[in-house]
Formats: structure tokens, sequence, C-alpha cells
């Protein structure tokens, strides 16, 4: 007697594999990324006046070369262009909430840029 | 506010002003004296109690989504891990600011003395240049830093840093500006370096390879430089407009170029012997004066307020000159085995060597007439000295070791 292959009414039998899917992200967790973002945003605008006052002083000298290249032009363009890709990011990172990921990133991006803000802040009191 | 914020169903009960609920669950069946015996109401029996036309409470208006928890959701919590979030990130950058300061970014080694004042201590390679003195700050440059020291509170800051090879003009100072110049080795452009003391601002200015000797004078900052076909000139920039022009060109000019109140100053050499030549700026007028004959050594040339300082070496004898150039009255401040002078247009300061400890003594006197008096002692003879905003530097050298001091200026 041979074992049956398929199914009559539903076709072929397939093996479940087992995935594990994440939970999505909860009211709180959405919460924090939210909060993060605002801040992330706050954050961002705090790094181009920093950045600007420092090249102002003259002692700093803007290391990346895309950043370099719209100050060169004017601080206009800098700052569409900086606000722009970070707060687009961050309404990227909003739409996807649902993900868990989107926490991740935005946990990532607070912290890098709350160290960058402190940073450039010590070392314009510094000078 | 997005609805995947609010708080989800049931969670929350809608509370009035002073936290006292807008409608308590039940209240509606309670209201009726023949109710049976409490129980868990059921949701149809809430239903029909809602739609009891003899209810002497009217029905509850819809709420708005936002309100259908207490205050609203509870946002302290995702606040507070927000916030952990950004100070972890903030003591991260500042950790890394800690690490490079104590890693990466030299300070000069500025220590008080027990007298007052200030001690530099050069180091292998870095020995402190010749010191200028202005509102209340030193100036000076250490290899290839220029760095400034607020005389009052001790805080130092290193200015500038020229590339490693560069040659560093020492650094001229005014009231506000600070100004020295860097040339690279090799090809490529000098910079004139422009620090302003007031609003903590850095300048640059490309100037050409020949450029030298800064000097400031008010806004005006000088330095001496060559024409494309190799004349000597004296330019100077503006701060105030940041206009750049050419002050005087001729060849012969001779460094170093002077700052002076409301104008500058050069060195020009004739057959008649070394002169200096001390423009107005604001009246466009020129003094031309001779230091000494043919063939003399003419040292510490120093321009300040309306004097002209200058020493005559011959043999041991030293002479300090000053010249004034109000009253064109020419003075011999002191003499004998002087090693360096200088003057801020109000005082005359110079030091002595030649004492059987070794020892230098720096000495002072008012232009204004007096006694000379005594500054204060070095281990060694000043080899350079400067003179400002009530305070005298000078530097002297001791087992191979450059040390730079200051004092305040006591009559």
């Amino acid at each position: 007697m041979s074992l049956p292959t398929t199914d009559e009414r539903a076709g072929p039998v397939k093996l479940a594999r087992r995935r594990y899917v994440p939970p999505p992200l909860g009211p709180f967790g959405r919460r924090v990324l939210l909060t993060l973002l605002v801040a992330l945003c706050v954050l961002n605008v705090a790094d181009f006046a920093l950045t600007r006052y420092s090249l102002w002083l003259g002692f700093a000298t803007e290391s990346n070369s895309v950043m370099d290249f719209f100050f060169r032009r004017s601080d206009v363009a800098a700052a569409v262009f900086k606000l722009g890709v970070v707060t687009g990011g961050a309404v990227a990172l909003w739409v996807l909430r649902r993900y868990r990921a989107a926490l991740i990133g935005a946990v990532f991006l607070a912290a890098v840029f709350a160290a960058v803000v402190t940073y450039q802040a010590l070392w314009i009191v510094s000078l | 506010m997005p609805d995947d914020l609010k708080t989800p169903p049931g969670k929350g009960r809608p509370v009035g002003p002073g936290g006292i609920p807008d409608r308590l669950e039940g209240a509606a069946s309670a209201s009726r004296p023949a109710s049976p015996a409490p129980s868990a109401p059921t949701a149809s029996s809430l239903h029909a109690a809602s739609l009891a036309p003899a209810s002497p409470l009217p029905p509850a208006p819809p709420l708005p989504a936002a309100l259908e928890s207490p205050g609203g959701p509870d946002w302290r919590r995702p606040l507070l891990v927000a916030l952990l979030v950004l100070m972890v990130g903030a003591a991260l950058g500042a950790a890394a600011f800690a690490a490079e300061q104590r890693a990466f970014v030299w300070r000069p080694a500025v220590e008080a003395r027990a007298s007052g004042g200030w001690t530099v201590t050069g180091s292998a390679g870095l020995r402190p240049s010749s010191p200028a003195l202005a509102a209340d700050h030193l100036v000076w440059s250490q290899g290839a830093r220029t760095c400034v020291l607020d005389l009052e509170s001790g805080d130092t800051h290193v200015v500038g840093a020229a590339t490693p090879g560069s040659s560093v003009w020492p650094s001229a100072a005014g009231d506000r500006y600070v100004a020295w110049i860097e040339v690279p080795r090799g090809s490529g452009a000098g910079s004139l370096w422009v620090y302003d003391l007031d609003g903590g601002r850095r300048q640059r200015f490309a100037v050409g390879r020949a450029a030298a000797s800064p000097a400031v004078c008010d806004d005006l900052v000088a330095w001496y430089g060559r024409s494309p076909d190799g004349t000597p000139r004296v330019e100077a920039i503006d701060m105030r407009s940041g206009r750049c022009a050419v002050l005087v060109e001729d060849p012969g000019i001779e460094e170093p170029v002077l700052g002076a109140d409301g104008g500058v100053a050069w060195v020009t050499r004739s057959e008649r012997g070394p002169a200096v030549v001390v423009r107005d700026l604001a009246a466009q007028t020129q003094t031309t004066v001779a230091l000494a004959a043919s063939g003399t050594t003419v040292d510490e040339l120093r321009l300040a307020g309306h004097t002209l300082l200058w020493s005559i070496a011959s043999g041991s004898d030293t002479r300090v000159v000053t010249f004034d150039l109000d009253t064109r009255a020419t003075s011999v401040v002191a003499r004998g085995l002087i090693t360096a002078a200088a003057t801020d247009g109000r005082e005359v300061i110079w030091a002595e060597g030649g004492s059987p400890s070794g020892e230098g003594v720096v000495r002072g006197r008012s232009l204004a007439g007096g006694a000379e008096y005594e500054v204060g002692v070095a281990v060694a003879p000043p080899t350079s000295l400067a003179v400002g905003s009530g305070w005298v530097a000078w530097t002297f050298d001791d087992g191979g070791t450059t040390y730079l001091e200051t004092s305040p200026l006591r009559r």
C-alpha cells in the first residue's frame, strides 16, 4: 500500500515551514518610535546649526564630501539637503512603524545623533 | 494623533475635571430602584438600559477618540525610554570627546607661578617663540602651533595648528586680533591666519609665499610681501571690511613690518644705515626715523603707541633707544649687558644678564619719567621680551628647555 501524496481536495500536501515572525510594534513601541523620530529631527537641526557655527568659527572643515559640496554652494542648499534627507528618513521609518526594525533603526539613529551633537557642543566649548 | 497611538478600547475610563469619571459604569442601571440585585451587567442589559426611555440620565454623547483613556495615552514611559536612548548617545559622544582630547589633542604645559603670572614649559622640538601681549592675552607659537593664554583665568587655547613641515611666523597681537603666517613646505601659497580674541573666530587669507612678519594695528593686519615681479611691499587687510590693499611697494623695504597705533611701519635700508618708515594711516603721513649709522647692528626693533624702540649693540655694551614720534625726541633708556627689550608705548622693559649667579633680571622704566624698577628675575637671561596690558612676558633657556614666563607689571 502506498502512502497518499496528494490530497484530492486540496491538491499537493505542502510541508509547513515555521518562520519566526516578530510581533508587530505595539502602541508603546510606536510612541517610543514617534518620540525618537521627533528627537532625531530636532537633533538634526542642532547638528546643522553646530556644524555651520563650527565652519564659521574657522576651526572645522566639513569631512562629509556630500555636505561639503552643498555648503560650498550655499547654506540654504546645505540646510535643505540635510534637513530634507533626515526628515524624509524619519517619515519613512514612521511609515514602516509596524516593523520592529523601524524602532531599532530609530534608536540607533537617535543615539548616534545625540552622540554627534554632544561631541560638537563640547568641542565648540573647548575652543 | 494616529489611531494606532491611542490606548486600546476598554483600557481606560473617561475622566472629567478633577479626575471624576464623566460616566460611571452601571450608573444607568443604578438609577432604577426596581432594579434587581446587582449583578455583573451584560452587554445586552447595558444596551437595553441605554435605550430605556424612562432613564433619568440622557445617553452620553460619543466621546472623542483621543479621550478614550484618562488623560489620553500614557506618554511618560515612552518619553523616558527615548530620553534614556538619547542620554546613552550623549554619554558616548562625551566619552569620545574626552578620549580624543586625552589621546590626540596637544595642550601647552602651563603652570601658575607662585609670584603671580604663568610659566609655559617647552618640550622637545616645541620651544615657545617670542611672545606677544595684548588685551590680557599672551600669544606665542610653539612648533607649528599658535597658542593663546588668558592671563586672568589661565585658560589656554590652541588657535592654530600648521601642517607639518610648514614654517610659521611668530604671531603678532593687537587689542582684538592675533595674526600669524603659515608658509607650507614646497609649493603652494602662504596663509595669513587671523584670530579674533573677542568672537573666537579664526579666518584664513591666502597670501604669497614670501609673506612674513605679520603686524596688527587696530582692525588692520599688515604683512611683508612681494609683488608678482618680486618688489617688496607691505600689504594689509582691514578686518572690518575685508578689503585688502597694498600700503606701499618699494625695493628698499626690509622686514619686519611693525604695528603701531593708527599706522604701520617698516624697515628700509639705505646707504646711510637702517631706518624705519612709520605711516599714519589716518593722516596719510610718513615719518622716517634713522636708527643708527651704517654698519651698526640694530636689534629689538619695536613700535608701540607713538614710541619706536630699538637697541644698538657695541661689543658687550648695548643701548636701548626710544624715539617719540610726536616730539621726535630720542633718549637712551638703558645701557649695559641687555639681552632683550620691549615697549608698550608707556613702559620700557629690558632684560639684563651678566650677574655672577647667571640669572637674568627684568627691569622697567616709565616713558613718562621716574626711576627704573625691577619686574622679575629669570633663572637665565631672557632672550625675548614683551610688555602690554599690564603684563610682562619673557623667554629664557635653561638646561636645554625653553621657558616662557609672565609676570604682572608692578612698578
